[in-house]
C-alpha cells in the first residue's frame, strides 16, 4: 500500500532532515500554545495554562524520536547516516577521477539497460491506456452460432445493441488501409478508422486543431469529413495549421476538419479517422460488415454489470436473425497485454516468461557490480592506513563500513541518474526498432510509449542501492575484517588484506570477456557491411514501390466479382499505369518483378541437373527467386554476362526458362557454364516438404548480382512472371531527374488509373535495406557499448590489481633491491601470478572465441587469426600493468622501509 | 471530562482518519474533532497524536498542507487522500464487526454456553 508516497516521504525525510525537523518543532509549539489559549479562556493564568497545556502534551524529544521512527526514518539514524560521509564521496569521485568515469559508466549502462528493460516489460505485459479513467474503456464482444459456426457481431448487431446497453457507451469501427493524396509529400497508405463519433467523447481527448467527428458525421448525405492524427499532419502537411478545411482523397474526396494531438492513435493505432455510416451499412444485415466495438463504463457501471446486460440484450438480438443463437458475450479490458495480442490468451505462463526477461539485465548488473567491487576494494586497501587510524581512535567498524557504502551510494545514485537519461532514450529507441521487426504488419499501439513511468524510476534507484552494497559494502566487509589484529602490528602496510579466489575468478572472466565481446561484434558489423553490397547499376535514380490492388479500397465495401474478372481488372489498370509512366518525360523505362534487389527474398530450396558442389548442409542450396518482365535487365541498365534474357513469348506463356546470377554459378556449380543446364524449386519458406514432382526449368542467361538476398547469400535465379499479372507485384520506375520528389506523382497516377490501386513503401531503390539496416545498426550499437564497456572495466581491473600488488609489496620490493637483488627480476616475481591470470583469460577468450566462430557464421574461425586478435587484447591488457611496473621499478629501498 | 476512557491500542489511527474524513484540520484540531464526536468519552495523550499522524501521512493515507489558523499563525492542515477514504471504509468495517461479535459474546447466557 502506498509505496510510492513511502518512497517519497522517506526522502523527503532523508535529504531535508532539517526542514522536516523544524516543522515538526513548528507543530508542538503551534499546538500548545493553542491548548493553552483554550485553558486560559477556561480562567486560568497564563503562566499556569502554559505550564499544563506543555505537561498535558507529554515529553516533546521523546516524542520527535517517536515522529522520525513513524516515517520510517529510525534505520537510517541508526548508519549514522551524513551528509559529511556523502560530500566525503564526491570527493572520493574527484579524486579518483579514472576509476570515477569506469565505475560510473560501466553501472549507468547497467542501470540504463535494467530500467529500459523494466518499463519495456511492464508495458508490455500489463500496458495502460494513457486516457482519461483509461481503466473504464473496454473492448465488447458478443458472439452468435450459426450451422455450428461462430461468427462475430456485425454492425446492424451494433446498431441494435447501441440504443439498448445502458451501462456501456457504445462505439465501433472498421479499419482499412487508405491512399491519402492531398498533402505535400507521397507516403505509404495510411491506416483509416471508419468510426462512429463516439470514439472521441470516450477517448476524452479535445483535437489539437479544428473538432474531432460528431454525430452529425455519420448522418446520409452528410458532407464527407476527415480528421488525421499528429504524425500525418507532421509527415503529409508539414505541420500546416491551416490544414483544417483542405481538401483531400482518402477513400474519395473529402474535408479534413481536425488534427488529433501527438500520441493519440485510439482505437488501436490508427493515423486518420472517418465517420462510419452506421445506418447507411447496417440498412441490410445479411450484407452488414464485421465490426470491432469498444466503450466506455458508464458511471457506477461494473464490468460485471455491464456483461449482464449485454448477454440480455445479445439474446434479444440474436433473434432477429432466423436460424441464429447467442453463445456468448465479453467486456474486456481495452489495452491487451502484448502476450494477449501475440497468442490471443493472457496466459500466465507468456507473462512470467516477459517478466523473467529482467533477469538478464539483473545478471549484467551483478557481472558489473563485481568488477566496480574489484576496483573499489583495490582502491580501499589504499586506504588501509586511515581505516587503522580511524579504527584505533574508536570508530566503529559499522561507523566504516557504513562511510564506505555511503561513497559506494553516492557514485550509484550518479550512475542511476544517467541511466535513466540513457533508459528513457532507450524505451522508445527499442519500441521502434523491435517493434518493426517482430510484428511487421502492425504498426505500434498508441499506449506504448517511450517515457518512464514512476515505478521504473524506483527500480532504477533500489538497482543504485543494490549495485552500491555490492560494490561498497562487500570490499570495505572485506578490508575492515580482522582489523584489530593489524592494529596490534607496527605497520599497516596492506599485509594483513589479500586478493582472494574469487577476485581472481573475476579477473580471469572479465578479460575472457574482454576478449569475446569485440569478436561478436566485430562479426557483428562485418555482416552488418554485408547487407548492402553495391549494386551494378545506380539504384538513386529508380524508385520503387509495391502495388497491390484491393477493390475494398476503392471505397467498394464488398468484393462481389469473380476471382477472373479481378484479376483482369488489375492487369488492365496495371497496363494503363505503365502506358501512362513511359509517356511522362520524367521516366525513362518501367519494369515490375515480384521483389526488389536488395530486399529480403524467401528462400527456395533447389536441385540442379548433373549434380552441383556439396551443399552448405542437409538442406541443400538455397536461394532467392524473382518472377520478373522480360525488359527488366534493360531497364536497369544491367547487360547479362553469358546468354540472352526472355522473350515476349516466353513472359506472357510463362515458359520454364531461368535465369541465374553470378553467385549462384560460384556458389551453387562451383564455376563453369550453366547454359543449357536445368534447375528446379523443391521447397520453399511457405513449403518446406520437399517435392519431386516440380517442373525443370532451362538456364538460358547468367545476370550479375543485383541483390537477391536470401538470408542464404546472394544466389539467385529469375524466372518469367508469366500470363496472369500476380498481385502482389513491385513497380521500378527509372527516373530522370529528382528520383525522390517523384513519389507523390507515382501515386497520383496510381489512383488516377484505379482508386483500387495501391502503392506502398514507395522509394529510391538505395533506401530498400533501410530498416534492416536501422535493425542491425541498433543491435550493433549495443554491441559495440558493451564491448568498449567490457574491455574498459578489464583494464581498469587489471590496473587496480596491479596497483594493489605494488602496494601491498613495497616494502619486499624495497628489501629485496637493497639485499641487491636485480629490480626487473624482482617486479617480475612481484607481477608473476596478476600476469598468470591476465593470460589464462586471454587463453580461455580465445578458444570461446574459436568455438563461437565455428559454431555461428563468424568470419572469425580460422585458428591463426584467433590468435592475432587475442595476442592484440593482451597486449592492449598489458598496457594497464605499465604504470604500477614502472611504480614498482622506481621503489627507493630507503623509502620503502621508510613507508608506513 | 469525567468517565474517560482510554482508547484501545490501535484504534488511534481510525479515529484520526474518520476526524479527517470530516473535513480538513490541523493537529489540536484533530484533538478536539475526536473529543466532540466521541462526546468527550475518548481521552488521547496528545502529544501521541503527532507521530501516529506521522505515520499516516508516510503511509498515503492522510495528506498535508500548511494553512493559517484561527489564531493567524502558520498551521499545518490535513486532509484525507483517497487512498485513506478506502482504508477508512474497511477499517469501520472490520470494527464494527469485531464489536458485534464481542457485544454477542458477551451478553451470552449461561444455557448458551
Amino acid at each position: 500500500m502506498g509505496v510510492l508516497a513511502r518512497f517519497r516521504s522517506l526522502l523527503r525525510g532523508l535529504l531535508r532532515r532539517s526542514d522536516v525537523e523544524s516543522e515538526v518543532q513548528e507543530e508542538f509549539r503551534q499546538h500548545i500554545e493553542l491548548r493553552a489559549a483554550d485553558l486560559m479562556r477556561d480562567g486560568m493564568s497564563p503562566d499556569e495554562a502554559r505550564r499544563r497545556a506543555h505537561v498535558e502534551f507529554g515529553h516533546a524529544e521523546g516524542l520527535r524520536d517517536e515522529a522520525r521512527a513513524s516515517r520510517g526514518l529510525k534505520w537510517f539514524d541508526g548508519l549514522h547516516f551524513s551528509w559529511l560521509d556523502v560530500k566525503l564521496g564526491l570527493r572520493m569521485l574527484r579524486r579518483y577521477p579514472g576509476m570515477t568515469v569506469t565505475a560510473g559508466l560501466a553501472l549507468a549502462f547497467a542501470i540504463g539497460v535494467g530500467a529500459s528493460t523494466f518499463e519495456i516489460i511492464t508495458q508490455v505485459v500489463s500496458p495502460r491506456l494513457p486516457l482519461d479513467e483509461g481503466d473504464r474503456v473496454v473492448r465488447v464482444s458478443v458472439r452468435y452460432g450459426q450451422d455450428g459456426r461462430i461468427e462475430p457481431e456485425t454492425l446492424a448487431d451494433f446498431a441494435m445493441w447501441r440504443d439498448q446497453v445502458q451501462s456501456i457507451k457504445l462505439g465501433a469501427y472498421i479499419e482499412s488501409y487508405r491512399t491519402l493524396v492531398g498533402g505535400q509529400t507521397a507516403g505509404d497508405p495510411v491506416l483509416v478508422a471508419e468510426t462512429t463519433a463516439s470514439a472521441f467523447s470516450i477517448a476524452r481527448v479535445p483535437p489539437l486543431l479544428g473538432r474531432p467527428l460528431i454525430p452529425a458525421d455519420e448522418e446520409p448525405g452528410a458532407p464527407p469529413v476527415a480528421v488525421i492524427g499528429y504524425d500525418l499532419w507532421r509527415s503529409r502537411f508539414a505541420g500546416d495549421s491551416t490544414v483544417v478545411g483542405r481538401n483531400i482523397v482518402l477513400g474519395g474526396t473529402r474535408t479534413i476538419v481536425g488534427v488529433m494531438p501527438d500520441g493519440f492513435g485510439f482505437p488501436i493505432w490508427h493515423a486518420a479517422w472517418m465517420p462510419l455510416r452506421v445506418s447507411e451499412l447496417a440498412s441490410d444485415p445479411a450484407r452488414a460488415p464485421g465490426a470491432e466495438v469498444f466503450g466506455r463504463l458508464a458511471a457506477g457501471a461494473t464490468v460485471e454489470e455491464a456483461q449482464a446486460e449485454l448477454a440480455t440484450v445479445g439474446l434479444r438480438t440474436a433473434s432477429a436473425v432466423p436460424g441464429r443463437s447467442f453463445r456468448n458475450a465479453g467486456v474486456d479490458r481495452y489495452a491487451l497485454g502484448i502476450t494477449s495480442i501475440i497468442s490471443g490468451t493472457s496466459s500466465g505462463v507468456a507473462v512470467l516468461l516477459a517478466l523473467s526477461t529482467n533477469l538478464l539485465p539483473l545478471a549484467l548488473l551483478a557481472l558489473i557490480c563485481a568488477n566496480v567491487a574489484l576496483l573499489v576494494f583495490a582502491r580501499t586497501v589504499a586506504r588501509e592506513g586511515e581505516i587503522v587510524v580511524r579504527t584505533a581512535l574508536g570508530a566503529t567498524r559499522r561507523r566504516i563500513v557504513t562511510q564506505l557504502f555511503t561513497e559506494a551510494l553516492v557514485l550509484g545514485t550518479l550512475a542511476a541518474v544517467l541511466g535513466l537519461a540513457v533508459a528513457g532514450v532507450g524505451v522508445g529507441w527499442t519500441f521502434d526498432v523491435m517493434w518493426g521487426e517482430i510484428l511487421e504488419d502492425f504498426p505500434l499501439p498508441f499506449w506504448f510509449h517511450g517515457g518512464l513511468s514512476g515505478p521504473t524510476v524506483v527500480y532504477a534507484g533500489v538497482l543504485g542501492v543494490l549495485a552500491a552494497v555490492v560494490a561498497g559494502v562487500v570490499p570495505a566487509l572485506k578490508v575492515t575484517g580482522g582489523i584489530g589484529g593489524r592494529l596490534k602490528e607496527t605497520s599497516a602496510g596492506g599485509g594483513g588484506v589479500k586478493l582472494g579466489g574469487a577476485w581472481t575468478a573475476v579477473i580471469v572472466v572479465q578479460v575472457a570477456v574482454s576478449v569475446v565481446v569485440p569478436a561478436v561484434t566485430l562479426a557483428l558489423v562485418r555482416g552488418g557491411e554485408r547487407v548492402t553490397p553495391a549494386l551494378p547499376f545506380p539504384v538513386e535514380e529508380y524508385v520503387g514501390a509495391a502495388l497491390d490492388f484491393d477493390p475494398l479500397l476503392a471505397g467498394e465495401v464488398r468484393a462481389d466479382a469473380g476471382a477472373a474478372e479481378l484479376a483482369a481488372r488489375y492487369g488492365a489498370a496495371r497496363a494503363e499505369l505503365e502506358r501512362r509512366l513511359l509517356v511522362d518525360p520524367e521516366v525513362s523505362g518501367v519494369t515490375f518483378s515480384r521483389r526488389l534487389p536488395l530486399q529480403y527474398h524467401p528462400w527456395n530450396q533447389i536441385e540442379v541437373d548433373g549434380g552441383a558442389i556439396e551443399p552448405p548442409d542437409e538442406r541443400g542450396h538455397r536461394v532467392g527467386v524473382v518472377a520478373i518482365e522480360p525488359d527488366y535487365f534493360e531497364v536497369l541498365g544491367v547487360p547479362l554476362l553469358v546468354g540472352r534474357g526472355f522473350t515476349l513469348t516466353e513472359a506472357e506463356s510463362g515458359a520454364q526458362v531461368a535465369i541465374v546470377n553470378q553467385p549462384f554459378v560460384e556458389n551453387v556449380l562451383g564455376g563453369g557454364s550453366p547454359i543449357g543446364r536445368h534447375v528446379r524449386i523443391l521447397a520453399n519458406e511457405d513449403a518446406r516438404e520437399p517435392r519431386f514432382d516440380r517442373p525443370w526449368y532451362e538456364i538460358v542467361g547468367v545476370a550479375p548480382s543485383l541483390g537477391t538476398r536470401s538470408g542464404y547469400g546472394f544466389g539467385g535465379i529469375y524466372v518469367p512472371s508469366g500470363p496472369e499479372p500476380a498481385s502482389p507485384t513491385y513497380i521500378v520506375a527509372h527516373v530522370r531527374g529528382d528520383a525522390p520528389a517523384f513519389g507523390p506523382r507515382l501515386q497520383e497516377l496510381a489512383l488516377d488509373v484505379d482508386q483500387a490501386l495501391t502503392l506502398t513503401g514507395v522509394m529510391t531503390l538505395d533506401r530498400t535495406t533501410e530498416s534492416d539496416e536501422r535493425f542491425s545498426a541498433f543491435w550493433i550499437r549495443i554491441a559495440t557499448a558493451v564491448s568498449v564497456l567490457a574491455l574498459s572495466l578489464s583494464l581498469a581491473g587489471i590496473y587496480s590489481v596491479f596497483s594493489f600488488t605494488v602496494a601491498r609489496r613495497t616494502r619486499e620490493i624495497g628489501i629485496r633491491v637493497a639485499l641487491g637483488a636485480d629490480a626487473k627480476s624482482v617486479v617480475a616475481s612481484v607481477f608473476a601470478r596478476p600476469l598468470f591470470q591476465v593470460v589464462l583469460g586471454g587463453v580461455l577468450g580465445g578458444i570461446a572465441t574459436y568455438g563461437l566462430g565455428t559454431v555461428g557464421e563468424f568470419s572469425l574461425s580460422s585458428a591463426v587469426g584467433v590468435l592475432a586478435y587475442v595476442a592484440l587484447t593482451l597486449a592492449i591488457c598489458l598496457l594497464a600493468c605499465v604504470v604500477p611496473a614502472r611504480r614498482a621499478l622506481r621503489i627507493e629501498p630507503s623509502e620503502a622501509l621508510r613507508a608506513e | 471530562m469525567t468517565d474517560q476512557a482510554n482508547i484501545l491500542p490501535g484504534t488511534l489511527d481510525l479515529l484520526i482518519l474518520k476526524a479527517v474524513s470530516l473535513g480538513k484540520l490541523h493537529g489540536y484540531g484533530v484533538l478536539l474533532r475526536i473529543e466532540q464526536i466521541s462526546g468527550g468519552a475518548l481521552q488521547i495523550q496528545q502529544g501521541a497524536l503527532y507521530p501516529a499522524l506521522y505515520r499516516l501521512e508516510h503511509k498515503g493515507l492522510i495528506q498535508s498542507e500548511w494553512g493559517t489558523s484561527e489564531n493567524n499563525r502558520r498551521a499545518k492542515y490535513y486532509s484525507l487522500t483517497k487512498a485513506g477514504r478506502r482504508q477508512l471504509g474497511e477499517e469501520v468495517a472490520s470494527w464494527n464487526s469485531l464489536a458485534d461479535a464481542i457485544a454477542r459474546a458477551l451478553s451470552a447466557r449461561p444455557q448458551e454456553g
